[in-house]
């Protein structure tokens, strides 16, 4: 964590001390702030250093092709590395060719590079999908242990939620019920006397 | 009459404090240590590092095993000796290609996972804070209603006793119009 976040989330919560997330009351730790803090601390170095790496990764996992484009840029480096190979082997050995097998010779690395290139481009598109595929499939998991931590949470508040309102009207209508207890006591009392 | 509760009856525990201090120490040493970590991890996974060590080594397995021991009758099948390398180039780079981008991918989505997971741990937190708040303000209100109660009964007893005071006859034997209807209510409430 940065130290400017811890910085500015010991002055959010107050502390003296403002040099870590740790809130103090009394001279003791405060747990609940504490975990307050820390809470809202994770939840912002998440937003600042892994929301935006997420977000790139799902893109990617939509529209990655690095694989082709390094295929075809392999594709067009191959032909001359593969000349200079067959040039300087030639040059090693002192090989003088006609300029017929010259021509051989450049149509044939010519053709074998094209279709290897044509494989190699195919290739790569599969196992770009193959990667895309297994890089969405990861993302999709965590996604979904993602929601059901969220729904967990907004079902813990609204539960919460339901209880207080619930707990109001039981004591609104224990009040009341009360009051008119009372009343009706007066009531009978005064009969009685009367 | 009981007495007022002391809130120093309420204070936490030895045990509750140094667990409370120990635990934020803790989270404490964790955000400072294992978090940039794993957000170093996360950066670290999207470099192209592992993907020039895996394509410089296919490099190297492709010349070493093609081109490490040279001879004549390769000058005189250069064309072949090309397109077999050429093959075995583009094949081996994008193999290794494919390689890295499956250790990136699962690196990323790993440390993505680890992130959030902590971000689950904080909504489990978020969690406890929300029960936390919900049992207190629950207490606080039915502390509030009990004390309003407490209220209403000692003015009645207030008012019962200066009422008793003043209309009253004062002698149980003989009583009065004021002690007759006391009586009458106390009877109505169920009080003996």
């Amino acid at each position: 964590m940065a130290f400017e976040d811890i910085l500015q989330f010991a002055q959010y919560s107050g502390n003296p001390q403002g040099s870590s997330l740790t809130a103090y009351k009394g001279g003791e730790v405060d747990p609940e702030q504490t975990l307050a803090n820390i809470t809202q601390a994770e939840y912002a170095n998440y937003l600042r250093d892994v929301r935006p790496i997420e977000l790139e990764l799902v893109e990617k996992a939509k529209t990655d092709t690095s694989l082709i484009d390094q295929a075809k840029e392999d594709r067009d480096n191959a032909n001359q590395l593969t000349q200079g190979v067959i040039d300087r082997n030639a040059a090693r050995y002192g090989a003088a060719l006609t300029p017929a097998q010259m021509e051989q010779q450049r149509r044939s690395l010519a053709r074998g590079t094209t279709l290897s290139g044509i494989q190699g481009v195919a290739d790569a598109r599969v196992a770009q999908k193959d990667a895309n595929r297994a890089l969405m499939a990861d993302l999709i998991n965590i996604g979904q242990g993602v929601n059901r931590a969220s729904l967990g949470s907004l079902q813990n508040a609204a539960g919460a939620a339901a209880q207080r309102e619930n707990s109001y009207k039981n004591a609104k209508a224990s009040s009341k019920a009360q009051t008119y207890g009372m009343l009706g006591s007066l009531g009978a009392a005064a009969m009685i006397f009367l | 009459m009981g007495s007022k509760p002391k809130q120093s009856d309420y204070k936490a525990s030895e045990a509750e404090k140094t667990e409370a201090r120990v635990g934020a120490q803790k989270a404490e040493f964790f955000n400072q240590t294992y978090q940039p970590l794993n957000v170093a991890e996360l950066k670290d996974s999207l470099t192209d590092d592992i993907k020039n060590i895996a394509r410089r080594r296919g490099n190297a397995d492709v010349m070493q095993g093609l081109t490490a021991k040279p001879n004549f009758r390769q000058t005189q099948n250069a064309g072949q000796v090309a397109a077999d390398l050429s093959g075995a180039y583009q094949g081996q780079l994008g193999k290794a290609g494919a390689g890295a981008l499956q250790i990136q991918n699962t690196r990323g989505a790993a440390a993505i996972g680890v992130a959030q997971g902590q971000s689950a741990d904080s909504g489990s937190a978020l969690s406890t804070l929300t029960n936390i708040g919900t049992s207190r303000a629950l207490t606080r209100a039915k502390n509030n209603e009990l004390m309003r109660q407490a209220r209403l009964d000692a003015g009645l007893k207030i008012a019962g006793a200066a009422a008793d005071k003043k209309f009253g006859s004062g002698n149980e034997d003989e009583p009065n119009a004021w002690d007759n209807f006391r009586n009458a209510y106390n009877k109505a409430q169920g009080v003996t």
